[in-house]
């Protein structure tokens, strides 16, 4: 009763003030604690979350592989590729591709040719040409290098 | 060259394939029995030239017995030291190979 309208107002602000702070502080807590969370747990939720996948993949080919047996073996290859190619380890990713590609029964004979990059340069397997010889028949670069026998090419004119 | 390459030519084949494209096998072939060249003429097809980049007359490619680019140069004469150490190795490579 004998409060003055001055200390009454004062008191007012400090509550509103530390009620103010008092929101404040628990916004931010919920607010920090997800980013926090999520900047430094990103790569453990997604690692997490690819092992969760591959488990399920690794159960899964369980119970389709009967079905694929039967005839449906894309949908398993589908579920293979993106798992390992996206999550996992990315430079996993080429090197699993070409054996997919590429047929299974191939595969030893397509990785040799990639060894060899295709360009004019030294060392470099050149880009495929047919000649065509004064008997009529055509010689290929494929020809060549399957003869087994080197060539020598010298490009001229008469002139 | 004309005067090594008989010495190898049962270890490389040597194509003198032309490059104008005027110059079909029925010109470049007389020309080949007038200059006595022990090799055989071919006539690039399709984009060969633009595809092997060859820019410059007498550009000279060696490819080993797997098909790949062993030697390489463009226009000059050389001598018969040098067409000798090439011709030895696409030999060797068709030894190794």
């Amino acid at each position: 009763m004998n409060i003055s309208p001055n200390r009454l107002i004062l008191s007012l602000i400090v509550i509103a003030l530390t009620l103010g702070i008092a929101c404040a502080s628990s916004a931010a807590v919920p607010r920090e604690m997800p980013t926090a969370e999520s900047a430094t747990d990103t790569s453990a939720l997604t690692a997490s979350g690819a092992e969760a996948s591959l488990e399920k993949q690794a159960t899964a080919p369980a119970n389709p592989a009967p079905v694929a047996s039967a005839g449906t073996e894309a949908s398993p290859e589908k579920t293979d590729a993106p798992v390992g190619g996206s999550n996992l380890n990315p430079m996993d990713t080429p090197v699993a591709a070409s054996p997919s590609a590429g047929a299974v029964g191939s595969a030893d004979a397509a990785p040799e040719k990639k060894t060899v990059p295709v360009s004019v340069f030294v060392g470099e397997r050149p880009p495929d040409f047919a000649m065509l010889l004064l008997d009529g028949s055509t010689v290929t670069s494929e020809e060549l290098a399957l003869e087994g026998k080197p060539a020598f090419l010298m490009f001229f004119a008469t002139w | 060259m004309k005067e090594i390459y008989p010495e190898f030519a049962d270890d490389f084949t040597f194509y003198a394939v032309g490059t104008d494209p005027s110059e079909r096998l029925d010109k470049l072939e007389p020309y080949r029995e007038q200059e006595g060249h022990p090799w055989l003429v071919a006539e690039a097809t399709g984009t060969m030239l633009k595809d092997l980049k060859v820019l410059v007359q007498s550009t000279k490619i060696g490819l080993d017995s797997q098909g790949v680019i062993i030697y390489r140069d463009g226009y000059g004469q050389g001598d018969e030291e040098t067409w000798r150490q090439v011709f030895q190795e696409l030999a060797a490579s068709a030894a190794g190979g």
